[in-house]
């Protein structure tokens, strides 16, 4: 569970960044393409409308006009027959040659079923009908009906619309001839006729056209049953609408209404002229606007497609980047875990390759710093901060392979030092070990000597390496003067506090093997050779303020200093007797540390 | 039928055109082939649900006169030109 838990948050973080910029690209994208196109097609669907409502209208109030005209005819035409019959007066004439008249006018209008003749007097001489037989008696008055006496009045007399036999609408139509003894004929007109015409107007799949009358009957329908039935359509909208229109303005019009399914119809009307009908067409909204829809069907399409152009291209944008975005937070965290020099690999040609770039080269600087870094620590554990600085900057560590060289060794330590250690509490020993080190330390780096390490109160330092040192001997020996003198001074404050403690040195010059010694992780650089273990014994057989030197050292120093001899010494490990010198101090001007820290 | 009416010279009217063009010497009535035609629109309103006795009957509106003219010599009748003029169709 433990386990588990650290990688959580480290992959939840991206993720979340990742869907958060996809979102973003993507809503982006979406917005833009689909405002585009909702847009032009919202705006290319209303003119369209627009249009094709127009257009409808128009194509539709022709058609009503057209109808209605032939309408018109029709009515016009059955008229002109029948003012034939009118032409002659009855007093001339036999009345055989007007019912053969009247016999080839019924051959001629098969929409007149009966036609009745009526002298100027208003009585009836004759009727000829197809459904019954010809009647030449006469006899019945009809001098008081309205069709006659309209029709004298006015020429002509289109009688109402009525049923016969309750099933089919009929029309009486009466002329009168031009002369006042002419008398009138009295046509029955059948309208089913009128059917045809009807019929004939063909208004796209699902319209028609049909005539209502001057109170609102249906007079012609495709559907003739309707007709038939007698249906009254005056209180339809559509036929109410017309009704009204017509009364301000006698010239064809169009709307839209409910149609006599119900349905929502587009709406197109024209007067009969001069029976005071009226011809409506009309066509369903559904498929008047078919275009449209179809119209908006494919913007949507477009939208729909778009859309998921829109999607894609965001996406693969997105992905392009959020992959090399995603590849650089990876590369920031593997350097905050500490993998210094990692690389980034983006290829995307853009910003966030040059991004990935700097990326980089701050891996590698980084890398590259923290290397120094550590080699400079390393170094610094055992060179003055001069030395390891050139030995760093020359960046070549081969200085400090295993090789032979001269060397001076400076080893020095404490007089009385056991014996305080055993006697003093362990935090003074402490502390005077402190002031001790301090003390050297601070001369160890003026001197830029090589110091290998403490150990108690020993110091071993040597000259000549790593980096080479013009006349190392004369350097360690007045590194071991100035050392006898900051001791010497400090001793005063330690022999105030009551211990005694004196302070030996011994230098050597000569071969020695110097190398890196140790372990992984733990290496020191050292020096081998008897040059040590003889500086080491030098360093033993001293006394207090007794710095003593091997004849190579006094060879190369004698110009400079003052000594004494103190003969052969046999040192323990050493075969050959040793001769040995004690260097009291430097030739010429003293300096003031020195005299004051003598004895 | 008509050549019955014509070896016995015996002048016939009928109620469909069928006859006369058979040899029959007239007829007066309704278009069979007509009516037929406007059967079918019935028959197409009833199949598509239409109440039966909603339908309103409708009635012929044409009514055709065809004259058989040889018919006319060979009984020995002679049509008057009124007659004639009003026919819808006369067979020589």
């Amino acid at each position: 569970m433990t386990d588990e838990r650290p990688p959580e948050p480290r992959s939840a973080g991206p993720r979340r960044t990742n869907g958060r910029l996809l979102r973003k690209y993507l809503g982006l994208f979406a917005i833009v393409a689909s405002a585009t196109l909702v847009g032009n097609g919202a705006i290319e669907a209303w003119f369209f409308y627009r249009e094709q409502t127009m257009a409808i209208s128009r194509i539709q109030v022709e058609q009503a006009l057209a109808g209605a005209a032939a309408i018109s005819q029709f009515v016009s035409e059955v008229q002109n027959e029948l003012g034939w019959t009118t032409q002659i007066p009855w007093a001339a004439g036999p009345l055989d040659q007007r019912r053969f008249d009247a016999r080839r006018l019924l051959r001629q209008v098969p929409a007149i079923t009966e036609l009745t003749e009526v002298d100027a007097t208003g009585r009836e001489r004759m009727t000829v009908s197809r459904l019954g037989m010809d009647s030449m008696a006469g006899g019945t008055d009809v001098s008081a009906e309205a069709k006659f006496t309209e029709a004298l009045r006015r020429k002509v007399y289109y009688g109402p619309v009525y049923m016969r036999r309750g099933s089919e609408p009929y029309m009486t139509l009466a002329v009168a001839g031009q002369r006042s003894d002419a008398g009138v004929s009295i046509a029955e007109v059948n309208l089913k006729f009128i059917w045809d015409v009807v019929s004939r107007i063909k208004v796209g799949k699902g319209g028609r056209a049909f005539v209502v009358d001057g109170d609102g009957r249906l007079i012609a329908h495709p559907d003739i049953t309707l007709v038939l039935k007698g249906a009254s359509l005056s209180d339809h909208p559509e036929v109410q609408h017309a009704r009204s229109e017509l009364e301000a303005d006698p010239s064809p019009g169009a709307g839209i209404f409910n149609g006599v399914e119900t349905a929502p119809m587009m709406s197109a009307y024209a007067p009969i002229v001069p029976l005071g009908w009226i011809l409506l067409v009309e066509l369903p909204l559904s498929e008047a606007y078919a275009p449209v829809y179809r119209s908006l069907l494919r913007s949507s399409g477009f939208l729909l497609v778009a859309l998921c152009g829109a999607v894609l291209a965001g996406l693969v944008l997105a992905r392009r980047m959020v992959i090399p975005i995603r590849a650089l937070q990876v590369g920031a965290e593997r350097i905050g875990e500490g993998d210094l020099g990692y690389q980034v690999d983006v290829r995307t040609g853009d910003e966030v390759e040059g991004l990935a770039h700097a990326f980089n080269a701050m891996s590698t600087e980084l890398r590259d710093a923290k290397t120094r870094e550590d080699r400079m620590a390393r170094l610094r554990r055992f060179l003055s901060p001069q030395v390891a600085e050139v030995i760093e900057s020359s960046g070549n560590e081969a200085l400090l392979q295993s090789h032979r060289r001269d060397i001076a060794v400076v080893f020095c330590d404490l007089r009385g030092f056991t014996a305080f250690a055993e006697a003093a509490a362990p935090e003074e020993v402490m502390s005077v070990l402190g002031e001790y080190h301090a003390a050297l330390g601070a001369l160890i780096h003026e001197y830029e000597a090589t110091l290998e390490r403490f150990i108690g109160d020993g110091v071993m330092v040597w000259f000549n390496d790593p980096l080479p040192c013009p006349n190392p001997c004369e350097r360690a020996v007045r590194m071991a003067l100035a050392m006898q003198a900051s001791i010497g001074t400090q001793s005063g404050t330690w022999r105030k506090a009551g211990h005694r403690l004196g302070f030996g040195v011994g230098i050597t010059y000569g071969y020695a093997t110097l190398g890196r010694i140790g372990f992984e992780g733990r290496f020191d650089y050292s020096a081998i050779g008897s040059v040590v273990n003889l500086a080491a014994r030098l360093c033993s057989e001293a006394r207090d303020s007794q710095i003593l030197v091997d004849s190579k050292v006094l060879n190369a120093v004698q110009a400079e200093i003052e000594y004494e001899t103190l003969g052969e010494f046999a040192l323990k490990g050493i075969r050959v007797p040793v001769e040995v010198y004690n260097v009291i101090r430097l030739k010429g001007p003293q300096p003031v540390a020195f005299a004051a820290g003598g004895g | 039928m008509a050549d019955e009416a014509l070896r016995t010279r015996i002048a016939t009217i009928a109620g469909f055109r069928e006859h006369p063009q058979a040899g029959q010497l007239m007829s007066y009535g309704v278009s069979m082939p007509g009516n037929y035609r406007r059967a079918a629109v019935f028959i197409d309103k009833l199949l598509s649900g239409a109440n039966a006795a909603e339908l309103p009957f409708e009635f012929p509106t044409k009514l055709e006169l065809v004259v058989n003219l040889n018919t006319a010599r060979t009984v020995g009748i002679s049509i008057p030109e009124s007659l004639l003029a009003t026919a819808d169709e006369v067979l020589e």
